[in-house]
């Protein structure tokens, strides 16, 4: 028990902490703004295996973590459209839409990946390396954990500004908010509802495709069957439990990872903790505040609700 | 109650199911695009294909068998998320719900090892009905208490229930101190649901389906059925029929929960014969999908069930003509995306 008191234990979690939040973090930052439009995604979990593909055979075939990156983010709009237009258009069901998504997208992941590199050993790409910067690496405890990092990390407060000064200061901002506070008032006031929730739906799985690539290209360079392992849902868990709000849920993702770190030196550690149960906290957790916390100003009232309903 | 509650499910449930133009245009996606895959990507002829999934799953006794009990547990799942699902009531957390039905039905059959199995059998299934119905009460309660829609609560509560179930398979009580892999150890044979069918895996959860799908076909009958069908079509409307709507959605979570639990327990004494973390393997969430696409009715359910156990069961035989197994899911995920688009909510 005693490497758990140890400065360099905690150092080294939250340091790895913070890069495992970023992948959770941009498919909850995307879900953010879907769910906020008042549309629940539960197909994050398969578009995110789809973005990672695809960000995986852009990355080997052509080269470039970039372009990897933005192959993931290209495939999760394409995804986000197509459950937007099944959701939006045609009135389908939010939840059986999503599951369907999920279940046939991690399929396709790795349908398509057995069918394609079956035989080929296991193969990589070059992911993200951690950059020093001179000067505030020295930091004592800040700049280990800060600077030296591979510079992605910063993906995540950049995004969580954007997506904090699009829904709370312009009006297309406003009219996602409308759509999933009152959908109703919000048609009468001659809002295109449909049309924004198409718009925030195509961001929601651009975001949830680009975590994908996060996650196959970005940090481990390599794609398995595997690999988004339900982080889909723990996004929308963590979502749920900083109420909507772009800021809390970077705050909830770095306590996500950094607990994901946690587990990882806990178990390679054999220390005799129930780290199994350790996976539950997030969900646990998120329930805890959906019955204990203050009823949420930010919560779309209108989620998961079709739009003939509202 | 919830805004869910009210009919977020809001599937035509009652009406008929019509070939408009979206289902032809849905059914023509869906074979376009899995024809695509085949031919395309995996290089095989759609004929071949048709014919090893015919193999696979229902050509064969084994294999045939091998569907029948593969679907028993969906089709349990499903006509629990059915039941509510009739009166709006989206439980998604089937998933857990089993998960801790086959851990309370494991651990009552430890506690009682030196017993007859007729007594032991009993007590495991109520044990497990009650573990379910029990995952399902929290989602209830926070209904009640704070309205929180029981979609994200069921939702949340299966990772939990599934990271129990591994926490205690893990555990030194009742780990198999033998095994490499996470498991218990195996139950007593003597526990073990008899084969059916003479050199098949064909248990008898069977006849306990078959129990539960006829008694869901006899419930949806009743008065009580019927007010049910009509608090999911209009709650308010059911409200002044003298439904107490809250009362009723706490039932129904709770017996959906119930019979999910159930699914959990037959799995471990029909077919698995020991706990491990992947006793559910997703079988929870099918259910609801299964529940979905038998527009919440019992005997439909029951049977698109067999269906997808069909299309699971077939996975090998396509691997054989060199097709990866993962395209059973791509084509589940498919039908059910057909049918959401098909019977859209209103």
């Amino acid at each position: 028990m005693n490497e758990i008191v140890e400065p360099d234990f905690w150092q080294q979690v939250l340091t790895s902490g913070l890069r495992l939040a970023v992948p959770v973090g941009v498919a909850g930052m995307g879900e953010v703004i879907g769910q906020r439009s008042g549309v629940l995604n539960l197909g994050i979990e398969g578009n995110m295996a789809l973005g990672a593909l695809a960000g995986f055979v852009v990355s080997f075939e052509v080269g470039g973590v970039w372009l990897g990156l933005l192959a993931g983010l290209a495939c999760g709009v394409l995804v986000g459209l197509l459950f937007g237009s099944l959701v939006v258009q045609h009135g389908a069901d939010q939840i059986v839409t999503g599951f369907a998504i999920t279940l046939g997208g991690v399929g396709l992941a790795a349908f398509l990946f057995r069918n394609f590199y079956r035989n080929t050993g296991m193969l990589q790409v070059n992911p993200f390396r951690p950059v020093e910067i001179p000067g505030l690496a020295r930091i004592p405890f800040l700049g280990e954990l800060l600077f030296v990092q591979p510079l992605i990390i910063w993906a995540l407060p950049v995004l969580a500004v954007l997506t904090g000064l699009t829904l709370g200061r312009t009006r297309f901002g406003l009219q996602v908010r409308a759509s999933g506070f009152a959908p109703e008032q919000a048609i009468a006031r001659g809002v295109r509802i449909k049309r924004v929730r198409m718009w925030s739906l195509a961001a929601g799985g651009g975001l949830a495709g680009l975590a994908g690539a996060l996650l196959s290209v970005g940090s481990v360079g390599q794609f398995t069957e595997s690999i988004t392992a339900g982080r889909g849902f723990v996004a929308i868990a963590l979502v749920i439990a900083a109420s909507w709000r772009p800021w809390f849920l970077i705050v909830a993702a770095f306590l996500f990872g950094s607990l994901q770190a946690f587990t990882m030196r806990v178990q390679s550690l054999s220390l005799d903790l129930p780290t199994e149960l350790l996976v539950a906290l997030p969900f646990a957790a998120t329930l805890f505040v959906l019955v204990f916390g203050r009823r949420s100003d930010t919560a779309p009232t209108a989620l998961a609700q079709s739009l003939d309903e509202a | 109650m919830t805004t869910s509650a009210d009919g977020v499910a809001g599937l035509r449930l009652g009406s008929r199911f019509s070939l408009d133009l979206t289902a032809v245009v849905a059914i023509g996606v869906i074979v376009g695009v899995v024809v695509l895959l085949l031919v395309q990507v995996a290089e095989v002829s759609p004929i071949e294909v048709v014919e090893a999934v015919y193999r696979g799953s229902i050509g064969s006794k084994f294999d045939f068998t091998t569907t029948l009990a593969r679907g028993i547990p969906i089709a349990l799942v499903a006509l629990g998320a059915a039941l509510a699902l009739r009166a709006g009531v989206f439980n998604v957390g089937g998933e857990g719900q089993m998960a801790i039905g086959a851990l309370t039905g494991y651990v009552s059959l430890v506690l009682l090892e030196e017993f007859p199995a007729l007594l032991v059998w009993p007590v495991a299934i109520a044990a497990g009905l009650v573990g379910g119905a029990f995952w399902a009460m929290i989602p209830a309660w926070m209904a009640v208490r704070r309205g929180t829609s029981e979609i994200l609560s069921t939702l949340l509560m299966n990772f939990v229930g599934l990271a129990v179930l591994t926490w205690a398979v893990l555990g030194e009580w009742l780990r198999d101190p033998g095994s490499v892999t996470p498991r218990t150890r195996p139950i007593d044979n003597e526990f073990a649901l008899p084969i059916v069918w003479s050199g098949t895996r064909l248990h008898a959860g069977i006849f306990i389906l078959v129990a539960v799908t006829a008694a869901s076909m006899w419930f949806v009958g009743t008065r009580r059925g019927f007010l049910n069908e009509l608090q999911g079509a209009n709650s308010r409307l059911a409200q002044l029929a003298g439904v107490r709507v809250q009362q009723s959605f706490v039932q129904l979570l709770l017996v959906s929960g119930a019979v999910a639990g159930l699914a959990g327990i037959v799995q471990v004494i029909g077919a698995n014969h020991r706990l491990s973390p992947g006793v559910t393997g997703g079988v929870g969430f099918t259910g609801l999908l299964m529940a979905v696409l038998g527009r919440g009715r019992p005997l439909p359910s029951v049977l698109v069930s067999f269906i997808f156990a069909a299309l699971l069961t077939s996975g090998e035989e396509l691997e054989g003509i060199g097709v990866a197994r993962p395209v059973v899911l791509v084509v589940q995920g498919l039908i059910v995306l057909g049918a959401a688009m098909v019977q859209r909510a209103r």
